[in-house]
């Protein structure tokens, strides 16, 4: 989309400017803030630290423009001056630190006798330390800036979705571009290309609704619905469905094998294990030929139980290894306190594995979501999932760039919403066990 | 309450006894420790009797009915955990509430009930939080008012003190005693900890080695050991034990002392070994006295002072050192020869082959 080899980018001038300005930003007030200063002139400080950072930077790449001219590399100038750059506003950063007033008074008030303000953060003496805390948001901070780093595919996705034909496949790649739905009517309808008088005749029709209209700019009649909501659909049932069965069948059977002695316990869980030793796509060719035989092939129920029996193993050795840190004295009190083992089970074991039941659950929900080879191999139409649904838009001639990447923006919405509803129980030790290890 | 029979209970796991057919009776109210050192099969015997462990052979009786075969919720008993196994999810209200729900009682009733036992271990003001945010102490309150809320016929306990801090165990210890005095329920308690089950028993059941080694009184197990192991294991330190040569009423003891077996042991003595045999010579540290015409002779190895008395560690032969309790303002230097006595009513005497104890009629508690 774009390459550092084009001369001073826009983007990278943009970007390296939101970087430091958002560094600063979020760092220096609470510098700021923890000196005894208006964290409100932390922050333009900041503005202006990022504003130094740029403009280091391009006067950098306008330096070594004659050394990189000369290696004939010319990414190695752009790379060469965001690092130094960056080397040199963190110099100056902890440079200018030293001229924030505040430290001797903080010295004074220990002397004195504790901090001026009620300290509400922490009681650790070593956390209510300025440095520490300044460096704890200066991390905090690179932190996110890395996460936006990482999000940088995602947004231009996201951007691309919005884009006509000609600001998608521009170069160098627009960042600011005039949004149009263009993209993601192309994705959710068939259309026509018209002739200028057919498009004449088009316009002069009386009940153009808005899609309509949009898609005319570019000459096209929409016909009907295209396929994208159906997949979409497709892929739900089959990786909802599957992820409820693994998961449900992967707890009974971790539980059992965590609790009883099973005879061959080891035979069987490496049994299990084995499973995943093969990488599942040399198993395609007998798959298919069984499915086919079978009826299975474009089913729901054929792709169910395929990535149900992909992810159970999985399943069964994650829950089990949160199973077994459950210590059994847990249903042992419920079953001397009067209830069934099944209800100790419901009642007890589960709220207690609710971190891996979740864990376990996003997992099997992606593998089931993403699943590219046996959904292209298995379905043709019926069950057929968005991931080989979507790049067969691409099809000949005319690459819709920008459909292809609303259809990518709708598939992710899914995972998000799982993973988000399910974060906080995937981080663990957020729950304190009462058990004392002794 | 509740009277708890084991009649040949006997457990093996595989191949190997975890606990050898034992007999039992806990009677209705009696506070009985299950002590042993680990691995011999105390908590075994405790969670048959819970039924968290199925028995291999043998029948436990509870008021009389056989509940071998009952699954655990059905024979109305409390469990209470080493390391208390509270519900993390819940608060400590659901965590005691929750055996109450398991028998469906109503909903006032509950609170009721709760609120009570939670006056008597004085936990009110702990209802809603989590176990994880109470101490120790406070967590082992909120597991004994859960085991108590329900009011069962028994209760058992596995090491309830095991896991909290010394300071803690000592409060503990008396809470749990003042508790069984005031309710007056059936419990067997498990522990490893010999003061504890002093402390705390009605009576003690000694276990060695998968085997029931002695029952009896606290006063019994510690004055009257049936066999070498629970000298040893009673008391800290253990009863003095040495081996000597028993030749016509007197003991042959290392290096050279004599020593004369009180005259009513004779008998006994004699029965077991004849006119001339080896045997073991017992006696707790405070039967032992420093008297300057005593016959027997040793020299001081060691003197610790334990606050309240000096515990003299004399050493008659090279291997063999005893303890004797002195006062605590006599100072012995290292090395000090002295001549020590034993009061005649606290000797007791062991058959060196069977390790068992020679036994006497109408021995003092």
């Amino acid at each position: 989309m774009f390459g550092l080899d084009i001369p001073l980018p826009e983007f990278w001038i943009a970007y390296f400017f939101v970087f430091w300005v958002l560094v600063g930003a979020s760092t220096t007030p609470i510098i700021f803030r923890h000196r005894g200063q208006n964290p409100l002139l932390g922050a333009l400080a900041g503005i202006v630290v990022g504003a130094i950072a740029g403009v280091i930077f391009l006067l950098l790449v306008v330096a070594l423009e004659p050394v990189v001219d000369l290696l004939g590399q010319p990414m190695l100038g752009a790379l060469i001056s965001l690092i130094a750059s960056a080397a040199i506003t963190l110099a100056l950063l902890g440079f200018a630190r030293r001229f924030v007033p505040g430290a001797a008074r903080d010295a004074a008030a220990g002397a004195a006798g504790g901090p001026r303000a009620p300290v509400t953060y922490s009681a650790r003496v070593d956390k209510v330390d300025p440095n520490w805390q300044s460096m704890q948001s200066i991390r905090a901070s690179v932190a996110v800036m890395l996460a936006a780093l990482t999000l940088i595919p995602v947004i231009w996705m996201g951007m691309t979705a919005f884009k006509s034909y000609p600001d998608a496949v521009a170069s160098p790649p627009k960042v600011a571009f005039d949004p149009t739905m263009e993209g993601i009517i192309t994705l959710l309808t068939r259309r026509r290309q018209m002739t200028d008088a057919q498009k004449a005749e088009y316009e002069a029709t009386e009940d153009l609704n808005w899609a309509d209209k949009v898609m005319l700019k570019s000459g096209q009649a929409i016909l009907g619905q295209s396929d994208y909501v159906k997949r979409l659909r497709n892929s739900l049932i089959i990786a909802s469905t599957s992820t409820v069965l693994s998961v449900s069948l992967g707890l009974f059977s971790a539980y059992a094998f965590s609790r009883f002695p099973i005879p061959g316990k080891g035979d069987l869980l490496f049994f299990i294990l084995s499973t995943r030793m093969l990488p599942p796509v040399v198993v395609t060719i007998p798959i298919f030929l069984m499915y086919r035989e079978l009826g299975l092939y474009d089913t729901h129920i054929g792709l169910i139980a395929l990535y149900t029996a992909f992810n159970l193993s999985f399943s069964v050795w994650l829950l089990k290894g949160f199973i077994d840190e459950i210590p059994k004295e847990y249903e042992e009190a419920a079953l001397v306190d009067g209830y069934t083992r099944m209800q100790a089970f419901r009642r007890i074991v589960m709220p207690e594995a609710v971190t891996g039941i979740a864990a376990t659950t996003v997992f099997c929900f992606i593998f089931a979501w993403n699943e590219y080879a046996f959904a292209l191999m298995l379905t043709t139409d019926k069950a057929r999932t968005a991931p080989p649904h979507i790049p067969s838009m691409i099809g000949t001639g005319l690459v819709e760039w920008a459909a292809i990447a609303a259809g990518s923006l709708f598939f992710l919405i899914p995972v998000v919403i799982v993973t988000f509803t399910l974060r906080k129980y995937l981080l663990r030790g957020v729950t304190f066990g009462a058990i004392r290890q002794g | 309450m509740a009277t708890i029979e084991l009649v040949q209970v006997e457990k093996l796991f595989g191949e190997m006894h975890a606990v050898k057919p034992m007999d039992l009776t806990i009677h209705d109210g009696e506070f009985v420790v299950l002590l042993g050192p680990s691995g011999c099969g105390k908590t075994t015997t405790l969670r048959m009797i819970s039924g968290l462990e199925a028995v291999t052979r043998g029948r436990i009786l509870l008021n009389g009915r056989d509940v071998t075969w009952e699954r655990p919720s059905e024979r109305d008993i409390a469990f209470v955990f080493q390391f208390f196994a509270l519900y993390s999810h819940m608060s400590a209200r659901q965590n005691i509430a929750f055996p109450l729900q398991a028998q469906g009682e109503a909903k006032a009733v509950i609170t009721q009930r709760v609120a009570d036992v939670a006056r008597l271990l004085r936990i009110e003001h702990l209802l809603d939080v989590r176990p994880g945010a109470l101490s120790g102490g406070d967590q082992q309150r909120v597991a004994l008012a859960r085991a108590l809320v329900r009011r069962p016929a028994a209760f058992l306990m596995d090491e309830p003190l095991g896991a909290l801090d010394a300071e803690f165990r000592e409060t503990m210890r008396a809470e749990i005693k003042r508790l069984h005095i005031d309710q007056h329920a059936t419990t067997v308690y498990v522990t490893h900890d010999q003061i504890e089950a002093m402390a705390m028993g009605d009576r003690i059941v000694v276990m060695s080695a998968a085997e029931v080694q002695q029952v009896g009184t606290p006063a019994e197990v510690y004055h009257n050991p049936s066999s070498l192991f629970v000298a040893r294991f009673i008391g800290s330190p253990g009863m003095n034990l040495i081996q000597g040569h028993y030749v016509n009423g007197v003991l042959h003891l290392p290096p050279s002392n004599r020593y004369t077996v009180p005259a009513r042991w004779v008998p006994a003595i004699q029965q077991v070994v004849g006119g001339e045999g080896d045997v073991i010579l017992g006696f707790r540290p405070e039967a032992a006295a420093v008297v300057s015409d005593g016959p027997l002779a040793a020299e001081v190895y060691a003197a610790d002072l334990h606050g309240s008395y000096t515990m003299l560690h004399l050493s008659l032969g090279p291997d063999e050192i005893v303890h004797s309790r002195a006062r605590r303002e006599t100072h012995y230097p290292i090395g000090t020869p002295v001549r020590f006595d034993l009061n005649p009513e606290m000797v007791r005497f062991f058959d060196p082959q069977t390790e068992r104890a020679i036994v006497r009629e109408g021995v003092p508690a």
